[in-house]
């Protein structure tokens, strides 16, 4: 019996909707990926993208350049998906690494270029100072890394109401749950949350 | 009510996914139940910090597509000859100088000619230098062309041969020097070679009298700055 469906205090993710993945197969999908499966690419890019995009977007301060980060990420991830090695750490590690050292780079480039051609552009984005983008991106990608640790399933619904900002009515509809499932799912992705900030380094307190 | 329930609810508001009417109930049940508050003000912390290293946006949905298109671009122009550049339709900046710093790290020039040149163009160039490698790199040879340099939108052409491949962690980027900018010299874009044979253009930093153009080593995860470091240069004259 699933007991997720049932909003227990369940946090194993155990009743995993059909439709969603195992995080375990991540580094399957990276083989994959080296052996130019563009499916694979794909079905990474479905998983990771969204908090890709919302890790580079919070660096960058810019849609543009978040996207052109983001682009950058799994194109690299394409190259040198070869050179990843699971005994060192997992996929969601190296790839927000990747992503965080992207934005870094891009970020630096952008706020220390007063004689940039575009410095009008530049100039016209809130991003951070270049001395504080690397502790950012590092909080950033701390972040990150705690919601892609989430269980696929609470993954898949905090994404929806974080980032799409739907409804749980909506979300039910889109995921094909019952309502209390979804709410159930909500409650304990946040919960995984705070229980993961002391992992991660993340005060939740402080940012209140 | 649950203990579950009051806590779903509560992780609900904190992610403001209730509705004006469910909000205005919790509202009031907050001012009678304290630990109710303190569970929806753990959860709104957790949010907080959610939101302090991810922003609450989505991507464009074609944003995958663009990623596959860009692969595409990159393995085209490492199995084909580098065509020769058309000449140059004017693109709005923002589209542009991105572009270049997704070169820096291992795009080949090629591609970005491919993805912003078209077949408009622009009348002779005024202004050409010859270029010629520092010492280290001697046989680097080549020709930088000034097009319409005293509008905005000018541009710099450059066809270099025999250009190495940098280092692992290094990239080449290429740097005017113009009047107006006294002895300042100016980053206009960033190229990995995937051939000893480059042809690219990039759009210059707006309208001047320009002087020389220098194409220096640069290290992937090194300041803005120019590194000192040279392979190559040339001085414009009239063409």
């Amino acid at each position: 019996m699933c007991r997720d469906e049932h909003n227990t205090e369940s946090r194993t993710g155990s009743c995993d909707h059909p439709r969603v993945p195992e995080e375990h197969d991540d580094a399957e999908l990276v083989r994959r990926i080296a052996q130019d499966d563009k499916e694979a690419l794909r079905t990474l890019y479905e998983r990771y993208g969204t908090i890709v995009f919302g890790m580079t977007y919070r660096l960058l301060g810019d849609r543009q350049f978040a996207e052109e980060c983001t682009q950058d990420v799994f194109v690299a991830v394409w190259r040198n998906a070869a050179s990843y090695a699971s005994e060192r750490g997992r996929v969601t590690s190296w790839l927000l690494t990747i992503a965080r050292n992207r934005a870094v780079d891009l970020g630096r480039r952008r706020s220390a270029r007063p004689a940039d051609p575009y410095a009008e552009v530049w100039q016209s984005d809130e991003s951070p100072d270049s001395a504080d983008l690397a502790v950012a991106a590092d909080h950033s990608r701390r972040v990150a890394a705690a919601l892609a640790e989430l269980p696929a399933p609470q993954r898949e619904a905090l994404t929806l109401a974080y980032f799409e900002e739907l409804s749980h009515d909506e979300i039910s509809v889109r995921l094909g749950l019952p309502l209390g499932t979804v709410k159930g799912r909500i409650r304990l992705a946040l919960d995984r949350m705070r229980g993961l900030a002391p992992k991660y380094a993340l005060d939740t307190e402080r940012e209140l | 009510m649950t203990d579950i329930d009051r806590r779903e609810r509560a992780a609900s508001a904190a992610l403001g996914a209730l509705t004006p009417d469910e909000a205005a109930r919790l509202d009031e049940e907050l001012i009678r139940d304290p630990a109710l508050a303190d569970e929806v003000e753990a959860y709104r912390a957790a949010v907080a910090t959610l939101e302090g290293g991810v922003a609450r946006e989505r991507p464009s949905p074609e944003l995958f597509d663009r990623v596959l298109a860009q692969i595409d671009i990159e393995d085209a122009a490492v199995a084909r000859p580098a065509p020769r550049v058309q000449r140059v339709a004017a693109r709005r900046p923002r589209r542009l100088f991105p572009a270049f710093a997704g070169l820096a790290a291992a795009v080949a020039a090629i591609a970005l000619v491919l993805a912003v040149f078209d077949e408009n163009g622009l009348d002779g160039p005024t202004s050409r230098a010859a270029i010629q490698g520092t010492p280290d790199f001697a046989g680097v040879q080549g020709e930088a062309r000034l097009y319409s340099p005293e509008q905005e939108d000018g541009v710099l052409a450059l066809d270099l041969s025999d250009v190495p491949s940098p280092g692992p962690d290094e990239h080449y980027e290429i740097w005017v020097l113009r009047e107006s900018a006294g002895d300042r010299m100016e980053a206009v874009g960033t190229f990995t070679p995937v051939t000893p044979e480059v042809e690219l253009e990039v759009r210059l930093p707006g309208a001047g009298d320009y002087k020389a153009v220098d194409i220096s080593i640069e290290p992937n995860a090194g300041p803005a700055e120019h590194s000192g470091t040279s392979l190559a240069g040339g001085s414009f004259e009239a063409a």
